[in-house]
């Protein structure tokens, strides 16, 4: 148990805090000043899976796009199709999605009443699952869309391999999450919570393990539309913000690095080496699914038996939240994503640079973000 | 490029073996056992009699490749991994003077001669590495490759090459450039053969009478700069120091002088002090250390690297940069961190490496108290308080800790299932027993000190939930702590001689003999008289005449057994 401060002046003016600060935490708590970071180490849609899966997918999981193909093109009796009529139809059905139905397709939407997220509108609807561990009103209408589709189930869909691999592999894609004006780290009624992109790996152990108290740099050239302030609360250990529209990094394969998320918050039990829990919000449908034409091609939803335009179909007839002023659909679906984090010491500036901050000189917010 | 080896550099080197000029080891105990009392009466005039014995060596791995740095440029960069010399009182400077080459390492430097000669003659690189143009590429062209092997030669054999010798390589370049079609393939050829040549990895030092001093020997010119040049700048000489010898500056009091200044104030003085004490510290250690990942799973690679850089940056930083005392590099607080570090410290740091100053309160001050030191004497599973008062006194203080006797029953202590809490219940055991309390007892209560830290070097209160006793004893000395431990060291009166000892015989390159004491004494006189500063000790001994005078060794120095000798 460490018991001294020994960081050099210049370094510990860099963070977000003034280190040898006394706090209710144990004195070797990386709570430092009130203040405590975290990266992002894991991040997978919330899916909730029973035992042998056929409670939420009863009719098994859903064809991808090689299937679909063989259904919409069968290669029966000598039929030769032209191009145009087969590949290029199909790859311009994926650019240019309907509500229209697909007489020949069968999607398999996740059935049942659980599953994992959060209750988004303080309400309990109809079509509102309850949590495994009991709590109703649980809004992740996508869980019906992706439920049962390969590529996001656990443990091995392709993209939740992909998106932690692109986490180890890659630094763009590297999350931040700050808590400031922290008295207590099990309950305090009032904290900050601010959002950045930080710009340096993630370290692992000797056993491949995640390494708690790696210094992370924020990324103030490139990053600055992802910095969010937010409001939040610690009960019991647990913390929960205030919803807020955000925009965080997002590991992809290509295309769109980041993906933005409306009334965002999360639920997270924090220890002194990590957090663990939810993050959810509503998802705009029509960016959500560009982004994911984008950043997947179609060998990638093959791998995990993705059906685009089944599930375009299906996000629009579930969408469940900001409804079109002019036509009165709604326009965004509910969503939710297991995620991990570890401590984290997070650095404002780095030698010879500049911090370019959004918040600089933005009054009270500014000693948030330590600038 | 073919490998074509010169046939008299592969023959010579095929069956060379060597013998030290230099003696045993043994000596040097008598030598390590100076009276401290008599270092402030020493005399501050050096004896007249002093000198050291000539030696042959063979290049170290870094010398090589920082030679080959210097000759060639950055970009020209093998990997070599040359066998390790064998670790002789304390330094593995001393084993390569007792070294030889076998045919499989003859092997790895051709396949670094390989390397570097096909980069030289390199499209890329040829025409700023050979500063002359053949009339025709594709044949020889004798009045180019001399230019270029005469040039690149002295700076390789760290003297003017013989005309004979020259025209040994030219006569080479020629024939090859002309059998294979291709100038540069012949310069190739040449100077791979150069670079395996006996001439070139042995320092072989020559001596002449000494005009100052009738009737005995010094190094000549070319060989005391040599010595000057592995000793302060672990590398051969530059093209100013070859001319201050071919000029014969260097062998006036005042020419010396003056070229040992320069050699102490130019930035390479980092590398000679760095492998120095990476030597002394025996962190060639660091390429073998492992932890176990399940008990110390922070302990990465990089952490094992960075605690070795950790060290050296510290010592340059304190002791030439800062022109610090010696004695305080065992309680500064200044210090670097790098982000792999600094996990184990439980602190931030940005990427790179930074200046760290540990707080007045911090349990870390000094070496002892660096991840270097806690991981390197410690066993893979649990920290070891005999481990680390053992390197204390063998690599600091010079003493030699018996081995155990061979009998030893250790079952009680690698239990696994151990029933003791902590470190100081288990070597406390070891005092119940008289076979094993007699080497403990020098041992472990300085050892026990350290005990704050575990075998990763990671701070800790406790041990298995027992409240760790970092209570200590040096000689009598009582403390509490790596950082008390260290003010003491500080203070221990073997502390400076120590590194004195160290210094000289890694600088001459040979064992301490018995008759190196009044040498030494003089030298620490001269330390102390300087505020323990080492570039002043450097100074000290490279402006000796214990440094360049020679005596001759009191047995026959062995033959050099080549292939062409034994035939």
């Amino acid at each position: 148990m460490q018991s001294y401060r020994s960081v050099r002046p210049a370094v510990a003016g860099l963070l977000g805090c003034a280190l040898g600060v006394a706090t209710a935490q144990a004195a070797d708590s990386p709570l430092r000043a009130g203040t405590i970071g975290y990266v992002l180490t894991a991040k997978n849609v919330a899916i909730w899976q029973s035992p042998d899966g056929k409670v939420e997918c009863p009719e098994g999981i859903n064809d991808g796009p090689r299937e679909q193909f063989k259904t919409l093109y069968p290669m029966e009796n000598g039929v030769r199709y032209k191009f145009v009529e087969t590949q290029l139809e199909r790859e311009g059905q994926i650019w240019n999605p309907t509500t229209e139905p697909e007489p020949k397709l069968h999607f398999k939407e996740a059935q049942g009443t659980t599953a994992i997220g959060m209750n988004l509108d303080g309400k309990v609807g109809r079509n509102d699952f309850t949590s495994p561990d009991g709590e109703p009103g649980i809004d992740n209408q996508m869980y019906r869309v992706l439920g049962c589709v390969d590529n996001y189930r656990g443990p091995d869909g392709s993209y939740r391999h992909f998106i932690q691999d692109y986490m180890r592999k890659f630094n763009y894609n590297r999350f931040l999450v700050e808590l400031t004006n922290v008295d207590d780290l099990t309950n305090d009624d009032a904290v900050d919570v601010t959002l950045y992109r930080g710009k340096d790996p993630l370290m692992v152990d000797t056993l491949g393990a995640y390494t708690p108290g790696t210094t992370h740099r924020i990324d103030f050239r490139w990053g600055k539309s992802f910095i969010y302030h937010l409001r939040g609360k610690i009960k019991d250990g647990v913390l929960t913000t205030e919803p807020s529209d955000v925009t965080f990094p997002e590991s992809q394969a290509r295309g769109v690095p980041y993906l933005s998320v409306r009334a965002w918050r999360v639920k997270l039990k924090l220890t002194p080496e990590s957090a663990e829990g939810l993050m959810a919000g509503y998802t705009d449908i029509e960016r959500y699914y560009n982004s994911l034409g984008q950043n997947w091609s179609t060998h990638h939803r093959s791998y995990g038996a993705e059906p685009m335009t089944s599930e375009y179909r299906s996000m629009r007839k579930n969408a469940d939240g900001y409804p079109d002023p002019k036509t009165g659909e709604n326009t965004a679906i509910s969503m939710a994503w297991e995620i991990k984090f570890v401590q984290a010491y997070i650095l404002h500036e780095e030698r010879g640079e500049q911090a370019i901050s959004s918040v600089r000189g933005a009054g009270a917010q500014t000693e948030a973000v330590g600038e | 490029m073919r490998l074509m080896l010169s046939g008299s550099a592969a023959g010579l080197l095929a069956t060379i073996a060597l013998a030290s000029y230099s003696g045993t080891s043994t000596a040097s105990q008598s030598a390590a056992t100076s009276d401290q009392a008599q270092e402030t009466k020493a005399p501050l005039q050096e004896p007249q009699d002093t000198a050291s014995l000539s030696r042959l060596r063979l290049l170290s791995e870094d010398q090589y490749l920082n030679s080959v740095r210097y000759v060639f440029g950055p970009d020209v960069a093998p990997e070599p991994h040359f066998p390790p010399a064998q670790r002789r009182d304390g330094l593995l400077a001393l084993g390569s003077s007792i070294t030889g080459v076998t045919t499989a390492q003859l092997e790895l430097y051709q396949k670094s001669a390989v390397t570097i000669a096909n980069t030289v003659i390199d499209p890329k690189y040829r025409a700023f590495l050979i500063t002359c143009k053949p009339k025709n590429e594709k044949k020889a062209d004798k009045a180019c490759a001399t230019q270029f092997l005469k040039e690149k030669g002295r700076l390789l054999h760290r003297r003017p090459m013989t005309q004979e010798e020259l025209d040994v390589f030219v006569t080479q370049a020629n024939k090859s450039a002309n059998d294979l079609k291709d100038f540069y393939t012949g310069i190739g050829v040449a100077l791979e053969a150069m670079l395996v040549s006996p001439n070139v990895l042995f320092v072989a030092e020559t001596t002449e009478p000494d005009p100052e001093r009738p009737g005995r020997q010094r190094l000549d010119a070319f060989s005391l700069a040599t010595r000057m040049s592995l000793f302060l700048w672990d590398a051969v000489p530059d093209d100013n120091l070859l001319k201050a010898a071919e000029s014969g500056e260097i062998q006036t009091p005042e020419g010396r002088a003056r070229v040992v200044d320069m050699m102490l104030s130019s930035r390479r003085l980092d590398a000679g002090v760095r492998a120095f004490f990476d030597d002394m510290f025996g962190f060639d250690d660091f390429n073998s250390l492992s932890k176990d990942p399940a008990t110390y799973p922070q302990f990465t690679g990089q952490v094992a690297q960075d605690a070795r850089e950790q060290t050296l940056r510290t010592i340059v930083d304190h002791l030439v940069n800062k022109r610090g005392d010696y004695r305080d590099l065992f309680t500064t607080r200044e210090t670097f961190i790098s982000p792999a570090l600094a996990m184990l410290y439980g602190e931030p740091a940005p990427a790179g490496w930074t200046p760290y100053t540990e707080a007045p309160d911090s349990p870390r001050a000094g070496l002892l108290s660096q991840v270097s030191f806690l991981a390197l004497h410690s066993h893979p599973t649990r920290s070891s308080p005999t481990l680390r008062g053992k390197a204390l006194r063998e690599t600091l203080l010079c003493q030699r800790v018996p081995p155990p006797p061979p009998n030893v029953d250790f079952s009680a202590v690698d239990n696994p299932d151990s029933p003791f809490a902590t470190q100081r219940e288990r070597v406390a055991f070891h005092l119940k027993n008289p076979v094993c309390a007699g080497c403990h007892k020098i041992t472990d209560p300085m050892g026990l000190a350290l005990e704050n830290f575990d075998s990763s070097g990671r701070f800790r209160e406790e041990e298995r939930g027992t409240k760790i006793d970092a209570s200590g004893s040096l000689d009598g000395k009582s403390f509490s702590g790596a950082a008390s431990l260290g003010q003491v060291l500080r203070d221990y009166p073997g502390l400076t001689s120590c590194l004195v000892q160290r210094v000289y015989s890694y600088g001459s390159g040979g064992a301490l003999r018995p008759e190196d004491k009044k040498t030494l004494d003089y030298f620490n006189a001269r330390f102390a008289e300087a505020g323990y500063r080492v570039p002043d000790l450097l100074r000290t001994i490279a402006l000796s005449n214990a440094f360049s005078a020679i005596v001759e060794p009191k047995s026959p120095a062995p033959a050099v057994k080549t292939a062409s000798s034994a035939n």
